[in-house]
Formats: C-alpha cells, sequence, structure tokens
C-alpha cells in the first residue's frame, strides 16, 4: 500500500521548458498518454514545429538562450498562468540546472527529473566522481578537487603533472563536448586551461574545470537507466557513442558492437549501484570509457534524458519518455530488467545538423526551402523542422536525429544508408553527406570504433569534400540544370520561388530574361 | 534556348529545345542529343526520366544572393552557374588567382584573428575564428596565400556576407 509521501501525483498538464526536436518528441509521449501540453518560445520560434505542436504557448520574449530558455522566472511564471502541473525540461538548456528544479518544486510542480539534490552532487563531475567511487565503480585517474578559476599557474601546472600526459581538461559544469580540450604536454596546459574555462564561463556559468588521464583510444559506452521513487532501478543494454567529432558524438548504436554478455552484466550493475548510491529517480545516464582490454571506467554521469535515447528505445520497445512521466508521477517501474538488458536487434542514430561538413562543420543556419524525411520499415526520424522553417543562429544547430532499426548491425547499416539516400533538405547544407561517408568506412563497418578514430580521419582528409561527383552524376547535374532553366522560361512561375524574392545577380537575372523572351 | 553552364571552373555549352513528345526536352550537349522526360514538381524538384528509363530525383536551387545554382543530385550538393552568355574569365579564371575575401558564412561574434597583414598562410591555417551557435569556428582560406587586408577586430559582431580577410 503506498504511503502518502508516494502517492501517485495527478498530471493532467506538462510544460516543455525546450525547444526542437527534443521538445517535439516529449509532447508526442504528452499526447499519447493523454497529458496537455504547453510551448515556450524565443521570438525567431514561433513558427517552429514544436510550438505549432502543442495544445498551447506562451512566448518568452527575446532569442538569446540566457534571455528565454534559461530564464527560470520566465518560465515559472508561464507554468502558473497556464495552469501546469509538471515541467519537462529536455536535454541541454535547463535540463541539467538544480536551481531550476529546485524553483520548480517550490512552486509546487512536479519536475520530471531527478531530485534537486542528486542533480548538484553529479553535476559537478569531480562529486560526481567520488559518488562512483563509493559505489565501488571503476574511475579515471584524474585531480580530486576542482581547479578554480583563482588558482595560480605554477598549481596549475603542478597539479597536471600529477596526472600525467596526455590527460583532458574538463568543465566541471560541463557536458556536450563543452569546456574540454586535450593536453599532450605540459607545454600545451595553461593555453587548454584558459580556452576551456572561457569556453565553460560562457557555457555553464562556472569557470572551473579539472584534469583527467587521457586513456588511449577508447571507446565510449554508456548505461541508460530508470530509477523509480520506491527504489527499484533497471539498466538498460548499452549505447556504444564512440564516434565523436572533437568530443561531440555524431553517431550512436544500440548494442555496442563487440560488446560480450558478461562485460554488459558488469557495466550495468556499476551504473545500477552508482545511481542506487546516489538515490537517483527518473531517468539518467552513466558513461564510461572502456579500454582495449575492456577494462572500464565512471567518466560521468548525464541526470536527464539524453539525445541518443531513441536507439535504446528502438532495441528494447521501452519508451523511456512515457516512464519518465509515469516516474514522476509516483508509479512503480515495471520493466522487465531481462527485457531492457536484452537488445533485440540493432539501432544507430545519426544527428543530422544544419553544418556544412565540407566546411569543417561550419554551423549554416537558414530557411529550409524544401524537406523529404525518409520512412519505411525501420526507420524513425525525430525531427523539430519543417519546410519554410528557419534554423536560427541563436540556439544549437541540430535538426533531427535519423534512427535506423535492423535486424542486426548490418542490415542496420543498410537501412541508414537507404534512408539516407531518400532524405533531402532543401535551401541549407547538412551533415548528411558526412554520414553517407562515414557509414562506409570500413572501421565503422568492422565496428573497430574508439572515440579518436574520427578525428584523427579527418586530420587525413584535410578537407576534403565527404562526397564527390562522378563523371554520371555530372552529367544528371547538368541535364537537371538545362531542363530546369528551360522550363522556368516557358512558365510564368519562376522555380525557385524563395530566391526570386531576394535580390539575385544581373547574371542570373539576365539569363531569366532572355530565357523568357525565346 | 543556348546556355552555358559553368560548373567546376569547366563551361559546356547546351541547347535545349522542346522534345517530340509533349512533356519531355532535348538537350544537345557536345553534338548529342539527350532526351528529358522531365517532370517540374515545384520548389525545384524535378523528375528526370532518360531514354533507358532511369531515373533520377533532382533539386535545383538558386542560392541567394549570388545567384549560384545548388543541384542535388543523389545527395551531394553541386554548385553551378547558369547564364545565357559566355561569362568573362569564367573558364579562364584558375583557382588560385586574383584576391581572395574570406567571408562570414554565419552571422556571430569574431573571437580571434590569428593572422596579421603579410602573414602567408596555408590552405587549412585559419584566419579568423568566429563563435556562433555557442561554438567557436575556425575559418580558413582554403587555399595558400598571403594575407592582404584583416577587416575585422576582435570582439567584433558581423553578419553573413562580412569579408573578414583578404588574401591574395
Amino acid at each position: 500500500m503506498p504511503n502518502a509521501e508516494n502517492a501517485e501525483r495527478p498530471m493532467k498538464t506538462i510544460l516543455i521548458a525546450n525547444r526542437g526536436e527534443i521538445a517535439v518528441r516529449i509532447m508526442r509521449a504528452c499526447r499519447e498518454m493523454g497529458i496537455g501540453t504547453v510551448a515556450i518560445y524565443s521570438d525567431v520560434d514561433r513558427e517552429a514545429r514544436h510550438v505549432r505542436y502543442a495544445d498551447r504557448a506562451f512566448p518568452l520574449v527575446g532569442n538569446a538562450p540566457g534571455d528565454t530558455y534559461l530564464r527560470i522566472d520566465k518560465i515559472l511564471e508561464i507554468a502558473r498562468r497556464s495552469g501546469a502541473d509538471a515541467v519537462h525540461p529536455g536535454y541541454g538548456f535547463l535540463a541539467e540546472n538544480e536551481a531550476f528544479a529546485q524553483a520548480c518544486v517550490d512552486a509546487g510542480l512536479t519536475f520530471i527529473g531527478p531530485t534537486p539534490g542528486v542533480i548538484a552532487r553529479m553535476g559537478s563531475k569531480t562529486a560526481a566522481r567520488d559518488s562512483a567511487i563509493a559505489a565501488g565503480a571503476p574511475v579515471v585517474p584524474g585531480t580530486q578537487t576542482p581547479v578554480a578559476s583563482g588558482v595560480p599557474d605554477a598549481d596549475v601546472q603542478q597539479l597536471a603533472d600529477a596526472v600525467g600526459y596526455p590527460l583532458m581538461v574538463k568543465a566541471v559544469a560541463g557536458g556536450g563536448g563543452k569546456g574540454m580540450r586535450e593536453v599532450r604536454t605540459a607545454a600545451d596546459l595553461l593555453d587548454a586551461v584558459r580556452t576551456a574555462r572561457s569556453e565553460a564561463l560562457g557555457a555553464f556559468g562556472d569557470a572551473a574545470v579539472y584534469f583527467e588521464r587521457r586513456l588511449q583510444r577508447p571507446r565510449h559506452i554508456e548505461i541508460q537507466l530508470l530509477a523509480d521513487q520506491h527504489g527499484t532501478v533497471v539498466p538498460f543494454v548499452e549505447r556504444e557513442c564512440s564516434v565523436q567529432r572533437r568530443h561531440q558524438k555524431v553517431i550512436e548504436e544500440s548494442p555496442a558492437p563487440r560488446m560480450d554478455g558478461d562485460l554488459r552484466r558488469r557495466m550495468a550493475e556499476a551504473a545500477a549501484s552508482v545511481a542506487r548510491t546516489v538515490g537517483y529517480t527518473n531517468a539518467g545516464t552513466i558513461e564510461f570509457l572502456v579500454d582495449a582490454e575492456d577494462r572500464f571506467y565512471f567518466l560521468e554521469m548525464n541526470t536527464r534524458l539524453q539525445v541518443e535515447h531513441p536507439v535504446t528505445e528502438m532495441v528494447t520497445g521501452v519508451d523511456l519518455v512515457h516512464w519518465q512521466i509515469r516516474i514522476a508521477r509516483g508509479e512503480r517501474l515495471t520493466v522487465s530488467p531481462e527485457q531492457a538488458l536484452t537488445p533485440r536487434g540493432h539501432a544507430i542514430e545519426c544527428r543530422v545538423y544544419a553544418e556544412d561538413p565540407d566546411q569543417r562543420f561550419m554551423p549554416r543556419p537558414g530557411r529550409i526551402t524544401s524537406l523529404t524525411v525518409p520512412g519505411g520499415p525501420g526507420i524513425r526520424d525525430d525531427s523539430g523542422v519543417e519546410a519554410g522553417f528557419e534554423v536560427p543562429i541563436y540556439y544549437d544547430s541540430m535538426i533531427s536525429k535519423l534512427v535506423a532499426w535492423g535486424g542486426d548491425r548490418e542490415e542496420a547499416r543498410r537501412r541508414m544508408l537507404r534512408a539516407i539516400g531518400e532524405y533531402h533538405v532543401g535551401g541549407i547544407p547538412t551533415t548528411l553527406p558526412f554520414f553517407r561517408w562515414m557509414l562506409q568506412q570500413p572501421a565503422f563497418i568492422s565496428g573497430e570504433l574508439d572515440t579518436t578514430m574520427l578525428d584523427a580521419e579527418l586530420e587525413r582528409r584535410e578537407g576534403q569534400p565527404f562526397l564527390a561527383t562522378g563523371p554520371a552524376q555530372d552529367e544528371t547535374a547538368l541535364l537537371a540544370l538545362a531542363s530546369s532553366a528551360f522550363l522556368a522560361g516557358r512558365r510564368p512561375t519562376p522555380v525557385d520561388s524563395e530566391a526570386s524574392a531576394a535580390p539575385r545577380s544581373g547574371w542570373a537575372a539576365a539569363a531569366r530574361q532572355s530565357a523568357l523572351r525565346k | 534556348m543556348r546556355l552555358h553552364i559553368e560548373q567546376d571552373g569547366r563551361v559546356r555549352q547546351v541547347t535545349v529545345a522542346n522534345g517530340r513528345v509533349p512533356g519531355s526536352v532535348d538537350v544537345h550537349v557536345d553534338d548529342t542529343v539527350i532526351a528529358c522526360d522531365v517532370r517540374d514538381l515545384g520548389q525545384g524538384r524535378l523528375s528526370l526520366r532518360l531514354t533507358d528509363g532511369s531515373m533520377h530525383d533532382l533539386v535545383v536551387e538558386t542560392a541567394s544572393p549570388s545567384g549560384h545554382r545548388v543541384v542535388h543530385v543523389e545527395g551531394i550538393r553541386v554548385r553551378a552557374v547558369v547564364s545565357t552568355r559566355v561569362r568573362r574569365g569564367a573558364a579562364a579564371a584558375g583557382a588560385a588567382a586574383g584576391p581572395l575575401r574570406i567571408v562570414a558564412p554565419m552571422p556571430g561574434k569574431v573571437v580571434r584573428v590569428p593572422v596579421r597583414p603579410g602573414d602567408q598562410v596555408d590552405a587549412r591555417q585559419p584566419v579568423v575564428v568566429i563563435e556562433a551557435m555557442k561554438m567557436e569556428n575556425a575559418l580558413s582560406a582554403g587555399r595558400a596565400g598571403v594575407v592582404r587586408e584583416v577587416l575585422v577586430q576582435e570582439g567584433m559582431s558581423v553578419e553573413a556576407g562580412r569579408p573578414l580577410v583578404v588574401l591574395e
């Protein structure tokens, strides 16, 4: 019989304190569960998919994250005004901000995530490390306490020398690869610390960093878990996220290639043990590094839903967002531990960014003029955009997550390539050509992944394009250009309605006028 | 219709006329005629069917403000210039000829300018670092050269298309 403290809380309306694809993904779960949704939006997001998808939406006014999606006061005011009884933070923005979680609780709202105390503890990378040690999980050798911004250079150097090189400089408040630098020799240390501090201060408002020994060619493998408010912790089959560019994940999959059942169980048990030690509740992920000898080390815990959660959903059939909401309502977790740890088939996720992979992955925000999204068996596209939407310059440039499921890894890989072939984004470059290249690399096909392989390969390529046309494609392009110019001249409506409104070069205008005369 | 189509520094002359079958066009190029059954699906989307039955889904966009065409062919973006006249010097212009202006590809803030006028830079060397979307992005020239002018300073906010550095 549930006691008063654990009584189930009614939840009628959830405010989603986020934007883009993750806000849409959470609202989909709400709709499936018969729960109302409230969106928040910045000025440039008024036409965004997450805003139009919501039952109700309220403006934050402004655009910069600091004026909008990071404004606890504005978000709580909207929660009050809209009558929302719960808040889902998504990932990024305020998802791992204990002050926000606390403010929600103080305002009588259910925060869909762990308690503020646990967010604070696991949010400090050094305190998280201590928790892992207390739980008996192995950790990478590193500094015991944060290196605050006031520490003199000589002491910084001494602390780093004690850890040994190569080492990683990481923001204490970090995440998502920001505020992170690799240092190969002592001479490069102070420069790296300065850059990491400035990035960390800008991104998280905290310049404290810490040092960690850099493992040689490790794999990044993480354990998703769910924990209810009644002491049940269920770890899931691992995700491999070793394909990284500058410490940012670009491809994730589940299960990890070359994983044996024994290692899986040991990692799952270590993760569950850390979660129990800190009294974790709701969805979270424990990240590990795994070395060439299959030794694993606790890296950090993400106290929120992860970007890559769909691959876990695809191979276990468990809807993690549904469970986040049910756990927050006080329900008991009834996912079977066996189901959670036994993958059915294989899933791969590609993060589609509005970036030009042939220009060093430069962000290229702009208007999406046309969009065709792949479908068919085993394909899931979690997208935050539609044709006509202008990807804003203010936020992360991820526009979608493309996920492919297959009976085994090779089937999932081929299915992903098939889906990428169907995917068309007009108006802005995306990272899709890069994924098509990456998925055909021998190291990816064989599953011999590590976190350094992609950066090393990019270095070797020295910026040559990921996909180049051959004579056949050049010929097809020529025919397309010729017939499109001809058709444009024959019809009164220009083919490129977007461009006709914009100032055009005299060159193209001359071409059009001349074509019209014919 | 006579067209000059420039792609990768190579200019080709083509003539396009209505084909015998309604809805088809004949493209004359390099002394051959290619019959194209082409359908305009709107928004620049084309369905192209050739006489051997081969099917091609394509999108032709016009990049503003440059007026360049971008053709999406098999997931690859191909840049081209289409005109009805011969473009002056287009074919002759080698990749390395003339001064090169490096412009901001997106709005952002200049965080560093690691070069000064007179510096020799290689193709991959960063010449300006811009912060946008919370990430620092290093811009390089894409070819070797000597820095002639630096047009921005650290801390400046720049709009997309703004010239940053001139190389020669």
